[in-house]
């Protein structure tokens, strides 16, 4: 196969990969409404519920990311290697989330399951924030450079160079900011969703996270708007028939009108998105919104992710040096292992046939107060 | 240094498959010596003893691998990142707190159920397994 099909093949990929992710993020946002206004008894039906989905989002938060750096290394180099502190932030917040889950009520626990709670929440925020970042910078460009003649420089043999700040500034950039925020209003509307859908409690639970759906999800649609507005008027970089980056004004929106079939369906991806919300506000029995949800913001990222790389566009921009930016043709890997990872690739419907599998099986009974009785 | 963590890596790793099979065969044939003291013991000492033969394989890994990367392509050299030291050095000792903080807290869990198990107040289901707990 022709390298360049290799690379689209494994941008597809992995634009596929980040739509399951944001979808599975319902569990940060799920744990970020364990203290509004929730007795203990919700609270752990919160917990136990949530502890039977948060491993499938690791895990896919690790596939996603395993798959970006092993068929694009130039990106994991750059990225991971200059933005430090705010992988470093993203991974810790991981790490505490783990933990929690396997210690928070287990007898002995020395820190009591308040300290654990709190790592919980500091997961549901800073996970979904920082992520919604670091994604950010892919759209809206970073601080670096990159220029492959170092590796010759025996005293500094380093390819890609950060800004001093090494990923700070990222977090403090408006826009990147903006996605933040949207990620996590829309895991804390799904997260609800979730909790309709998975608990059983007869004591108002239910009502109560409908009305948090319709306030965050009111907050995500007015937000992910601003979003969209920024990122369609936001410049670009694309590469021209002689292989240079060329600036490029309202380079998003020109992908969107090239791609008009994956423009339509976007479209009604956020419909599905917004019929989820609005119906499960104003239900009081309808309990399928996660999966209306989930469907349409699968499609709206993994499109978003394919505008940000298909059609010859920089898919990580420098603001520093704009030869620098990184494409999906000048920072993958090499022909041979696109073509083996692509071979490996295939037994990726059997993991995700699994992971179905498991979902169904842990989650084919909705919990309920009974289910407490051995949490204590 | 690559020298002894070989050594120490394989010889725990053989040790290893045979307390497995010793432990294999008591559990199915001699079930009566899982009340002997030296084989509880034996047992207990695996505990440390798989955390020596990780950190040997792990230091046979990084520190034979010196200097490539890649053998013969890439030195490690070429493959570092352009973070200061102090800046390795302070996620070194963030990461180092909280393990520990962690660490003291797994041993804490770890007692607490050893002291359990031997009052025999841990749950079990029909099929004489544990039940899970909540998380």
């Amino acid at each position: 196969m022709e390298l360049m099909t290799l690379q689209t093949y494994w941008w597809v990929l992995i634009s596929v990969l980040a739509g399951i992710l944001v979808f599975m993020l319902f569990v940060q946002g799920g744990q970020t409404m364990l203290y509004c206004n929730t007795n203990s008894d919700a609270r752990q039906l919160m917990i136990d519920s949530l502890g039977r989905k948060w491993e499938l989002t690791f895990t896919t938060l690790v596939v996603f990311g395993g798959a970006f750096f092993a068929s694009f290394p130039l990106f994991y180099s750059t990225s991971f290697g200059g933005a430090y502190w705010l992988w470093m932030l993203i991974l810790i917040s991981f790490v505490v989330q783990a933990v929690s889950y396997e210690f928070r009520m287990k007898k002995g626990n020395l820190y009591t399951h308040y300290t654990y709670d709190g790592f919980l929440i500091f997961n549901g925020i800073a996970g979904c924030i920082l992520l919604g970042v670091a994604v950010g910078t892919i759209f809206f460009g970073a601080d670096f450079t990159v220029s492959k003649t170092n590796i010759l420089n025996v005293s500094s043999p380093v390819i890609s160079q950060w800004g001093p700040s090494h990923g700070l500034e990222a977090i403090l950039s408006w826009r990147n900011l903006l996605l933040g925020l949207v990620i996590l209003m829309l895991a804390r509307t799904m997260g609800c969703m979730y909790f309709i859908n998975d608990i059983n409690d007869e004591r108002g639970f239910g009502i109560s996270n409908r009305i948090k759906v319709l306030t965050n999800g009111t907050a995500f649609a007015l937000l992910f708007i601003g979003f969209v507005v920024v990122l369609l008027m936001a410049p670009g970089l694309r590469e021209n028939t002689e292989g240079q980056l060329v600036q490029e004004e309202n380079i998003y929106l020109h992908n969107f009108i090239h791609y008009w079939p994956l423009a339509i369906l976007f479209v009604l991806g956020v419909l599905s998105v917004l019929y989820a919300i609005i119906r499960t506000s104003f239900s009081t029995t309808w309990d399928r919104g996660i999966w209306w949800c989930g469907a349409g913001v699968f499609v709206v990222v993994t499109i978003l992710l394919l505008m940000a790389g298909l059609n010859g566009t920089a898919y990580y921009r420098s603001l520093t040096d704009p030869d620098s930016s990184l494409t999906i043709a000048n920072s993958s890997s090499s022909l041979f292992t696109l073509k083996v990872m692509s071979g490996a690739s295939l037994v990726l419907p059997v993991v995700i046939a699994y992971i179905w599998y498991v979902w169904y099986k842990m989650g084919n009974r909705p919990l309920t107060t009974s289910d407490l009785k051995d949490s204590h | 240094m690559t020298f002894y963590s070989f050594r120490v890596m394989v010889i725990l790793g053989s040790a290893f498959l045979l307390v497995f099979v010793i432990l294999m065969f008591v559990v199915y044939k001699k079930k009566i010596w899982l009340e002997n003291k030296w084989l509880l013991w034996l047992g207990m000492l695996c505990i440390p003893a798989a955390w020596i033969c990780s950190e040997a394989g792990w230091i046979v890994a990084e520190v034979g691998r010196q200097p490539w990367v890649i053998q013969d392509l890439m030195s490690c050299k070429m493959g570092i990142s352009d973070i200061d030291a102090g800046s390795v050095e302070l996620t070194f000792w963030i990461f180092a707190s909280f393990f520990t903080a962690l660490l003291i807290a797994e041993v804490s869990i770890m007692l607490k159920y050893i002291s359990r198990s031997a009052k025999g107040d841990i749950t079990r289901d029909p099929s004489g397994n544990d039940v899970a707990e909540s998380y």
